[in-house]
């Protein structure tokens, strides 16, 4: 049976190749088949004659089951040939209208859900989201951002630039509830990840005793979605940190550090599940400098206090794993001159791999100086590099008030303070492809560009002048850019 | 494609390909200049061009733009290795590109937006596309239709949920 088969199909080929040679016709361009999902068709696609025949009815001439997803839902087949203008009236396939509509700004491309089951069917997908998003901040990584200290009870959200085309009004987050026991209007910030944002209510002491916080709520300022995460099983008062990366999946994950073990929430299960396990004597985040961490790279990075190293947390791809990353290069080697690390993010890359993990760090006489680098790790870990160099020597004639002297108290004798000099400009965030540094100064943040060292204001507090112990630092600062995605 | 751009042009500008439009315009360009259409590019690996590539559904005004467009960006991976020049040429580019959509009426647009995706040329898809999407802004769903002479497909009752579910979008 099968040689004569093989027999058969080799004679064909035969035939095949004697026929295209000997006609030497012209070759048509064979169109492909352009696929629309089924607005007719109800539950999972089993058989694709019954898909066929429904999509007969939606004027397509054939019609067959593909999986979606996790389902299998029936797709309308015709030739892309036929998509042609009939008459005035011009059909498009779904693919074209995804591309469409994924160049408006995401509140135009969701008030186009309106026009016709079509377009809303695509503009529904996850799919057509990200390619939203990724274009709507195409060239700007970053609308805006949120200022976010829970100590000094901070809150705000500025746009970095005129943005009044992708954010007519700024994201307001008053949609997500408040209860009884919480401060009335008072809402943080602990992680923003991709349009994205983790937020919790403080308690208000008052009325209630106990828990600092509320509630978590995971939600979208830009659809006014959102939802609440429920306590961790080992309590509430733990930190937080969502990690979600539509260009993998959408669904996204909340990580909550506990004194025993690591929770991971899933918007998939909705639910909290151990994926990592410690005796109290030996919690591995015991030493963490702050508790936000960086999404990258299918983790969470954090540094360690001292800037002594950084801790990885798998979220994505064998989930739980705990590995250490080094410090750049010889840095934590200087006992005398120790290097601290003033800023640890993620950053996009322009091409389509995977983006840096982005570090600034300095020793006290380059912080004094204004003058550090900005260093980067690839998705690979295997080294930094050197991105760019910062020079903000500048900002020392046109601020001269960031140069002043601080106290700085001897290690063993608290009393033998000597005054020591102090430059009171932090680096909060690198943007636009690491081409703009964010950085803070008393009661303002201002951009630097790496490319022409220009600088420039972009947010001037308009409270009255702060308490000098007070700055915000770069786990204060949240980039923002608005997408559709669902919570 | 960039690469097999730059291999037929090191090759001595490679074989010239015969395009052939629905009203039977013939169009003849270079290797380098043809495979930026990913269609006509798998055609050359399948080395089925040599009597011509008939287009069934292009029509030979729609083509003409097409393949000035083509032959406008085949130069992208010539010039790369001269930085000045390349540098140049982007400007350029970006102007042509401006004035080849500019000018468009719907229809047109249109019948190039289904060339493009037929051919399966990615930068003038998303560029016609992105065109399409600039003339919507700040336009109803109703205008919308309009445009494109598409029907209202949905139940009342439908247009007041989804109209509920994307309150956000309509609150100004």
């Amino acid at each position: 049976m099968a040689p004569s088969r093989r027999m058969v199909a080799s004679a064909f080929l035969l035939l095949a190749i004697l026929v295209a040679t000997e006609m030497g016709t012209t070759k048509v361009a064979e169109a492909r088949h352009c696929l629309s999902q089924s607005h007719r068709f109800k539950g999972m696609c089993v058989s694709s004659n019954n898909c066929a025949n429904v999509c007969r009815t939606e004027s397509f001439p054939d019609g067959e089951c593909k999986s979606h997803g996790l389902e299998r839902k029936c797709f309308c087949k015709k030739p892309c040939v036929n998509s042609q203008m009939a008459g005035e009236a011009i059909l498009f396939s779904d693919d074209i209208i995804a591309n469409i509509l994924a160049w408006l700004p995401p509140k135009n491309a969701a008030r186009m859900r309106l026009v016709c089951k079509q377009w809303h069917a695509v503009t529904s997908e996850h799919h057509f989201m990200h390619t939203n998003f990724s274009r709507s901040r195409d060239g700007h990584s970053v609308a805006g951002f949120f200022l976010s200290n829970e100590l000094h009870k901070k809150f705000s959200y500025n746009p970095l630039r005129d943005s009044s085309a992708t954010h007519p009004a700024a994201p307001d987050l008053s949609f997500v509830p408040e209860s009884g026991s919480t401060v009335p209007r008072k809402i943080n910030v602990t992680s923003s990840c991709n349009g994205l944002l983790l937020c919790r209510r403080p308690m208000d002491s008052s009325v209630a005793s106990g828990a600092r916080w509320c509630c978590y709520y995971v939600c979208n300022p830009a659809t006014k979605r959102f939802v609440e995460i429920p306590t961790p099983p080992d309590g509430r008062g733990r930190h937080l940190n969502l990690a979600y990366d539509p260009s993998r999946s959408p669904v996204y994950k909340v990580v909550a550090l506990g004194l025993a073990g690591v929770h991971v929430y899933s918007s998939q299960a909705r639910s909290w599940r151990a994926a990592l396990r410690y005796e109290r004597g030996s919690n591995p985040f015991a030493g963490i400098h702050h508790s936000r961490g960086v999404h990258w790279n299918g983790s969470l990075v954090w540094v360690t206090s001292r800037s002594r190293s950084l801790l990885r947390f798998a979220v994505d791809d064998g989930e739980g794993e705990l590995s250490s990353l080094p410090m750049p290069p010889a840095r934590h080697l200087q006992p005398e001159n120790r290097w601290i690390c003033g800023y640890l993010g993620f950053g996009e890359s322009a091409g389509a791999g995977r983006g840096h993990l982005r570090m600034i760090g300095y020793t006290e006489e380059e912080k004094l100086a204004a003058r550090f680098d900005v260093v980067g790790m690839a998705g690979d870990c295997r080294e930094w590099r050197v991105l760019y160099r910062v020079d903000l020597t500048r900002m020392k004639e046109l601020y001269p008030d960031i140069q002043r002297k601080t106290r700085k108290h001897h290690l063993i004798w608290p009393r033998r303070a000597r005054l020591v000099d102090c430059l009171d400009l932090w680096p909060l965030h690198v943007a636009e492809h690491g081409s703009l540094l964010l950085f803070g100064i008393p009661g303002k943040i201002m951009a630097y560009g790496m490319e022409d060292q220009a600088i420039s204001v972009v947010w001037e507090d308009a409270a009255p002048p702060q308490p000098r112990f007070f700055r915000y630092a770069w786990f204060d600062f949240y980039p923002y850019t608005a997408g559709l995605f669902a919570v | 494609m960039a690469a097999a751009a730059a291999e037929a042009t090191t090759d001595g500008g490679g074989k010239m390909i015969i395009l052939i439009s629905a009203d039977g315009k013939r169009f003849e360009v270079t290797e380098a200049v043809a495979s930026q259409s990913q269609l006509i590019s798998n055609m050359i690996e399948d080395d089925c061009t040599e009597n011509g590539v008939r287009l069934p559904n292009v029509d030979g005004d729609i083509l003409t733009m097409v393949v000035d467009y083509c032959n406008m960006h085949a130069g992208d991976a010539a010039a790369a290795g001269d930085t000045m020049k390349a540098s140049s040429t982007e400007e350029e580019l970006k102007k042509f590109d401006a004035e080849l959509v500019q000018a468009l009426e719907n229809p047109v647009l249109f019948k190039l937006i289904l060339a493009a995706n037929f051919l399966n040329i990615k930068s003038l898809l998303d560029m016609t596309c992105q065109r399409v999407a600039d003339m919507m802004s700040g336009k109803t769903p109703e205008q919308m239709r309009e445009t494109f002479s598409i029907e209202n497909d949905f139940t009342p009752e439908e247009e007041a949920a989804i109209r509920q579910e994307n309150a956000w979008a309509f609150d100004d």
